[in-house]
């Protein structure tokens, strides 16, 4: 049985213009791209448009890839400044929509009811103010909790896609949790 | 270990991201104090409220849409022709260089005119009276202008 082609190995097939090599490198990877931007924007419909945007950079970029990390860091890279983006474009715009009366009551925030429509109205809520205390972190804070608790990044992959050092993964980790305690305390209490 | 090395590291411990003998350290710790067990505990209450979040899916058919959307930039086209096209542009605008080089070369001739051509420009009157000392002048002139003086 041959043995599967390393990310590297595809990328230089699609920097020579094969298709099915991009089409194998989404397969594997989209999954976890797409979940890190719906952490980051929280609607099905942007996720899935900035993780397209995410790939589109990717095959931009193959003519001038190097590699010097693993794709998959490079994606994450991608991935995490592209969702700030569309986050900041979205802010901008907040203040003229309806979104922020939605959101006050707490309806804008459709993965809990799409995916588990059994899911409890406690449990629902529960999400609602873990989800509005994860997005009240800041940036930097938000990126190292969302890397580390949701797509099982090390402290030493994190720094990468930060391009920051270890000590500052832990540090904003640290913070972030200490954030994230002060705002949910009295969700457990 | 004191309580505020235990919280200095807690979070690095929640992670999994310290030496077996410092994770030794923090687990002997927290058997002996009460503090840090409730803070310990609270913590994990956090981070467990963090689990609660559902596992997002992604709409099936994820390629064929990206790839859709691919097709419809205009930028994505451009990228082809460069990489058609951005070659055989490049050796074509060498090769025009280098003709165009070599014909500039030909009409750029800086080299001094023969000696007969020299003389030729001078009016014989001139030539009749020169003085020895104009001789002389004229002698290094011409040295100067060969560049035959070593």
């Amino acid at each position: 049985m041959q043995e599967a082609e390393s990310d590297i190995q595809l990328m230089e097939q699609v920097k020579a213009g094969r298709e099915s090599a991009f089409k194998e490198l989404v397969k594997r990877h989209h999954q976890s791209i797409y979940n890190l931007c719906y952490r980051y924007v929280g609607k099905h419909e942007d996720a899935e448009e900035v993780a397209q945007d995410v790939f589109i950079r990717l095959y931009r970029s193959a003519d001038t890839y190097q590699p010097t990390a693993k794709l998959s860091t490079f994606l994450y890279r991608i991935a995490v400044n592209l969702s700030l983006n569309r986050v900041r474009d979205r802010k901008r715009k907040r203040w003229m929509s309806l979104e922020i009366l939605r959101e006050e009551k707490g309806v804008e925030f459709e993965g809990s009811s799409r995916d588990h429509p059994d899911v409890s109205l406690e449990l629902k809520e529960k999400q609602i103010q873990v989800r509005k205390a994860i997005d009240s972190l800041p940036e930097n804070q938000r990126t190292a909790v969302l890397l580390h608790r949701f797509q099982g990044l090390s402290y030493e992959e994190i720094a990468e896609v930060m391009d920051c050092s270890v000590s500052a993964v832990e540090a904003r980790l640290h913070r972030a949790k200490l954030g994230l305690k002060k705002k949910l305390k009295k969700v457990i209490e | 270990m004191k309580c505020q090395t235990f919280k200095k590291q807690l979070s690095a411990f929640q992670d999994g991201a310290l030496s077996h003998e410092k994770i030794g350290a923090m687990r002997s710790h927290l058997r002996s104090c009460d503090q840090c067990r409730k803070l310990y505990r609270e913590s994990e209450a956090i981070l467990n409220m963090l689990t609660m979040l559902p596992e997002p899916e992604p709409q099936p058919f994820f390629y064929t849409r990206l790839k859709g959307r691919m097709e419809q930039i205009p930028d994505t086209e451009r990228h082809w022709i460069q990489k058609a096209f951005l070659p055989a542009m490049t050796t074509a605008m060498l090769t025009l260089g280098i003709v165009l080089g070599s014909m500039a070369g030909r009409f750029s001739d800086t080299t001094l005119q023969p000696e007969h051509d020299l003389f030729d420009s001078l009016p014989l009157e001139d030539l009749n009276i020169l003085t020895e000392d104009a001789y002389t002048t004229g002698y290094f002139d011409l040295s100067g202008v060969y560049g035959g003086a070593e």
